[in-house]
Parts: C-alpha cells; sequence; structure tokens
C-alpha cells in the first residue's frame, strides 16, 4: 500500500522535477537551501498526495507550496555566503561556464528586488517555462492579471539591470584610469 | 506574447539552459527515503474521557472552584450553629395546634443550651430568635404568650445587647454609640493639638471654604487669599470677624482645623496652610506652593488698583518707547519700503528670550549704555539698523544670527522695539505698529 503510493507520487513527480527545480532555485537563490525547500516541499506534498484531487495538477500544488514555505522561511533574511557558494559548486559540477554561473547570479539577484508577484511569475514564464495560463492557474489569478505582471517585472528588470551595468562599467572606468 | 531579443532575455536563456541544481535521482532518493509508514493517527473510540483535555479541565475547575469558595464563605460557622434554630423555627411556624407556655419555655431552655462559640454567633442566633418570636406571634394561643423579658445565654462577657432588629419588643435595646470619624480632640472646646492633615483634606478643605466664601458674599472671588482665624468662639475671615450667623456654618466647616489662640488657615488657588501661626513661625500642615512672604494685598479692589496702576506704568513705558522709535525713525539710514508679507508671529517665552539676548548683546557691543535704555531695531532683507544707524561688519551676522535663532521673519517695516519692561515685534511706521506687544513682569 505504502509502495504502492510512493510509486503513485514518484511517477507524478516526473513531469514536474525539472520546473519545480528551476523555480525553486530562482526563488531562494542565496536565501535557503534548494534541496532544504525542495525536500519540505515534497515531504508535504507526499503525506497529503491522497487527499490531492487533481493528481495531474501536483506542480501547480508544488510550486504554491515551495512559494509559502519559502515566504515563511525566508522574507526578511539576507543572503547567506555558504548558500550561494552551494549553488554555484553544484551547477560548477554539472559543467556550466563560470560565465554562465555569473550571468545566473546576475539575474536571480536582480529578479530578488522585483516585487514578490511580479518576481513570481517572471520566473514561472521565463525559468520554469509555464504558459500564462498555467501561471494564472498556480496564481489563482486572471490570464491578465499575468501578462501585466511578466510585463512590468520585465520592464523593471530591464532598467534594475541597465543600472547595474553603467555602474559596472562605470567602477571599470575607474579602475582603468587608476592603472594608467 | 513576443519575446524583445533583450540582454535580460540571453540572461532568462541562460537560466533555463543550466542544468538543474538538484538531478532527479537525487530527488528521487529523497522521496524514497520519506517514510513509508503513515504516520499513526489516534484511532476514533467510543471512550468519552477523550473529551477531558487540559483546556476543559481548566475551564471547568475555574468556575467550580468559584462556586465552592463562595458557598463556603457564605456557610461559615454562625450559619451552621444556626441551623438548629431555623429547624425550631420552621416547626413552630408549621404547627397546626396551638402552643403552650410550656413549648415555648422548652423552646427557651434548647436556645439557652446551643453553644455559642463567638459574639456573631450570639448576634445571628438573636436575630433568628426574634425572626421566631415573629412568626410566633400570630398564632392564635388561649393565653397570651408573655414575651420572654431577656435572652440570657451562658456566656456572660459576650454582648448580646447589639443584636437588635427594629421591632424589637423583647430584648432590650441599647444603641452603641457610633465611632466618630473626627478625632475626639476637635470635638467641641478648644483644640491646641494641630489636626494631621493630608493633601487631599487639605484641597477638600480649601475648595469647601471657596465655595462656601463665595457663596455667602464674603469673598470677592475664587482664588483670592484667605485667611481664617480661629480663636475659641469666633471665626475671623480676613481680620474680620465673621458675621454671628455665619458662626456655626464655618465654625462646621473648619472643625477638622482645630481652634486656638494662633490657629489659622490661609489659601489662595495655590496653596493652603493649616496649623498655628505664632508670629513668623508656622507650625502646622500645608498644601501646594507658598514661602513665608504672604500676599499683601487682601482685598480685590486693592489688587485691581495695583494691577491698573502696574499697567498704566508699561502703557506709558510703551507709549515713550514709541514716541523714541518715531524721532529715530525720521533720520534712520533705513527707510521702509512696501509691506510685509508675512507676520512676525512670535510667542510670549521666545520674546522674553529675545529681550534678554539683545540687550546683553547690544551691552557687549556698546550700542547702548543700560539695560534701562530704549532699542529700536530695524530688520529689513539685507540691512540691520539698531537706533537709527546701520551697523557695520561683522555685528549685522551676530544679530542676524539672533533674528534667525528665534525664526523672526524679516521684512521692509519689521522692527524690533525694546524698553526694559516691553518688547514689541511687528511692522513699525510712523507711530503705527501690526504685531505682538509683550510687557515683561516678573
Amino acid at each position: 500500500m505504502a509502495d504502492s503510493k510512493q510509486q503513485a507520487f514518484l511517477k507524478a513527480y516526473q513531469a514536474c522535477h525539472e520546473p519545480l527545480l528551476r523555480y525553486c532555485s530562482a526563488l531562494v537563490y542565496g536565501k535557503m537551501d534548494v534541496e532544504d525547500l525542495v525536500q519540505d516541499v515534497l515531504l508535504s506534498a507526499y503525506l497529503h498526495f491522497d487527499k490531492i484531487e487533481k493528481k495531474h495538477q501536483l506542480l501547480h500544488y508544488l510550486i504554491r507550496a515551495a512559494r509559502n514555505k519559502s515566504i515563511s522561511n525566508w522574507r526578511k533574511k539576507k543572503y547567506k555566503a555558504e548558500l550561494l557558494e552551494g549553488h554555484a559548486e553544484r551547477l560548477k559540477s554539472k559543467e556550466v561556464s563560470a560565465e554562465t554561473l555569473l550571468d545566473i547570479q546576475l539575474l536571480y539577484r536582480t529578479l530578488d528586488k522585483l516585487p514578490e508577484k511580479q518576481k513570481d511569475a517572471l520566473i514561472l514564464f521565463e525559468v520554469s517555462g509555464f504558459s500564462m495560463k498555467e501561471i494564472a492557474v498556480i496564481q489563482e489569478s486572471t490570464e491578465g492579471a499575468v501578462k501585466t505582471k511578466i510585463s512590468r517585472g520585465r520592464q523593471k528588470l530591464k532598467g534594475l539591470l541597465k543600472e547595474k551595468n553603467n555602474t559596472i562599467t562605470s567602477i571599470l572606468k575607474i579602475a582603468k584610469s587608476i592603472a594608467l | 506574447m513576443k519575446r524583445k531579443d533583450t540582454k535580460h532575455q540571453g540572461l532568462f536563456d541562460n537560466a533555463r539552459k543550466v542544468p538543474t541544481e538538484l538531478s532527479e535521482a537525487r530527488v528521487e532518493s529523497i522521496i524514497k527515503n520519506f517514510p513509508t509508514i503513515p504516520p499513526t493517527s489516534i484511532p476514533p473510540t467510543n471512550n468519552w474521557t477523550h473529551f477531558f483535555n487540559l483546556n476543559n479541565l481548566i475551564m471547568m475547575s475555574i468556575p467550580i472552584a468559584l462556586v465552592v469558595a463562595m458557598t463556603l464563605s457564605t456557610t461559615s460557622a454562625d450559619h451552621l450553629s444556626s441551623n438548629s434554630i431555623d429547624n425550631l423555627s420552621t416547626t413552630i411556624t408549621n404547627h397546626e395546634t396551638p402552643i403552650l407556655n410550656t413549648e415555648i419555655a422548652v423552646l427557651e431552655e434548647k436556645i439557652e443550651t446551643i453553644n455559642l462559640p463567638n459574639p456573631k454567633v450570639v448576634q445571628k442566633s438573636n436575630n433568628e430568635i426574634t425572626n421566631i418570636s415573629e412568626s410566633v406571634s400570630p398564632i392564635k394561643t388561649e393565653q397570651p404568650i408573655a414575651p420572654p423579658a431577656e435572652i440570657i445565654t451562658e456566656q456572660d462577657p459576650i454582648e448580646v445587647i447589639p443584636a437588635k432588629t427594629e421591632n424589637d419588643n423583647y430584648s432590650k435595646v441599647e444603641k452603641k454609640p457610633v465611632p466618630s470619624l473626627i478625632p475626639k480632640q476637635l470635638i467641641g472646646g478648644q483644640n491646641l493639638a494641630i489636626p494631621d492633615l493630608n493633601d487631599r483634606q487639605l484641597k477638600k478643605l480649601r475648595k469647601t471654604l471657596y465655595k462656601n466664601l463665595t457663596e455667602d458674599n464674603l469673598i470677592k472671588f475664587k482664588g483670592q487669599f484667605v485667611s481664617i482665624e480661629l480663636p475659641s468662639q469666633k471665626i475671623i475671615l480676613n481680620k474680620v470677624e465673621l458675621p454671628k450667623k455665619f458662626y456655626s456654618k464655618y465654625a462646621e466647616l473648619t472643625m477638622i482645623a482645630g481652634t486656638g489662640p494662633n490657629r489659622r488657615i490661609e489659601f489662595t488657588s495655590n496653596f493652603i496652610k493649616v496649623g498655628d501661626f505664632d508670629g513668623e513661625k508656622f507650625r502646622g500642615h500645608g498644601e501646594g506652593t507658598f514661602t513665608d512672604d504672604f500676599p499683601t494685598i487682601t482685598t480685590l479692589s486693592e489688587k485691581m488698583e495695583s494691577a491698573k496702576t502696574k499697567q498704566e506704568l508699561l502703557e506709558e513705558e510703551r507709549k515713550a518707547l514709541y514716541k523714541f522709535a518715531n524721532k529715530v525713525m525720521a533720520k534712520s539710514d533705513i527707510t521702509p519700503k512696501g509691506k510685509s508679507f508675512f507676520p512676525a508671529n512670535v510667542k510670549y517665552e521666545k520674546l522674553k528670550m529675545i529681550h534678554q539676548e539683545l540687550y546683553e548683546q547690544l551691552l557687549l557691543d556698546n550700542l547702548i549704555d543700560s539695560k534701562e535704555a530704549f532699542v529700536f531695531i530695524q530688520i529689513p532683507k539685507y540691512d540691520i539698523a539698531i537706533n537709527g544707524k546701520k551697523i557695520q561688519i561683522p555685528l549685522p551676522t551676530k544679530y542676524k544670527n539672533i533674528v534667525d535663532a528665534y525664526k523672526i521673519k524679516y521684512g521692509p517695516r519689521r522692527a524690533i522695539l525694546m524698553s526694559s519692561h516691553t518688547i514689541s515685534v511687528g511692522d513699525y511706521l510712523e507711530g503705527e505698529f501690526t504685531g505682538t506687544i509683550v510687557y515683561l513682569i516678573d
């Protein structure tokens, strides 16, 4: 009985793995260990698996659970150096280039500066690859609202990245002048 | 939604292409490590004891404890001892047949033999006895029942007498004197001891006296200085003996202060003193702020007169200052042009401070001879003229700093006029002044 439940859960989970992991990575970047979050979320989903009526929508359940858990765990916490290092090491072990790693870190850090809802919608759409409709279901809102959130999120992100770029170039200029 | 090929889109692409942090195998191992045995839940039983949790027990035990405590407090020993008498009384009231004297005698005997642990018990039992007699009286007997003259208990030292009812026909009523709240030494006769009065009593006394004195038109207003001398057999109010018709009233009101050759109550709205005034020495109690120097003004007319003269003097001083300002302005280096938009809204306390600070600075800079001198300072926006003469650098900054510190706004006609007891800040032009005038009376 228990084994069959585990099997069913594993089967249902297989379709969720990639989008969930991407979402979780972006969501808790530098603030909480992804493994801890995934473990928490999966355990709670596993315990309540029998009660989940729409098994094909397990991913939606997992996404919501991950968001709620992360909010209660790290909303006001600052970045932890060891978590950042852990994240980088895990990706390095999977032969991710340093450049891509930096890009991802920059993206996640900048995403963290966006308002909660915009950040959430943007991660789900851009990183996890959900459709607008799916995001609307997960967030219990309308497709139009999701569209707005994503569009505004993109605009803000663009601005933030531009600012960062400017500061980096100015720092580089100063460094060059000092070197000369 | 179309995706624009921008830098941030490239970042997102990278994030999507990157393998996930945890591999599928790792997550599967996590899932496989989950406990396969479902968490044990308490099976629903028919056992009714599961309703009794700690919360329920606390919620139930508190009211029960309260009820028990209340019952116990009311059912004290006296209640218990009177139970037997209660029973007796009920038997008597329920008695349908006439009761003979012999039965009452037996009843009395029974009452006598009741053990009385304390006076309270006796009081209670006596009450009950009276009730018995009440209940007995309406019963028709062949012979009139002779009321028991006095109930004698075995314990003689216990005072049974005070416990009486209003229609007590069968026992003697001896009223105990009600203990007076006023100290014995204050009741009647001359009381030389200074009463020990607390602040509350003193305040109450002052309030009552003010109220009555004003109502009786013995003083003009509340807050006036009042002195009430209390030698025996007379009361002297503000050095005038109180008319006889008021004597008893005020004797009663001032009873708390006692009487004596030097006994006096003195009070204003700020203080009250009750005690013996022996020359300059005072022995007694007081409340509020007071010094040894009492106000010499005793009547309203005197006070008003004094105030009027002071006001008049200040008015004269101010007028003289304005005359001086007029003269200065005629020859002044600064000619006012236009009107000021903002009023110089400065409060009394600030003006007092400005007055002092400016006089000190002017004396330091040798611009005036003494603090009695009149000062007319013109403060248009850029220049400062003191008594009609523009001051030279670095003095303007000094005075501007003072003006700025008190947030006085500049303006074409803005001026500060000062004499030893007045200060005016506002717009001044040819004898006309619009602004704030303050008289500095210490």
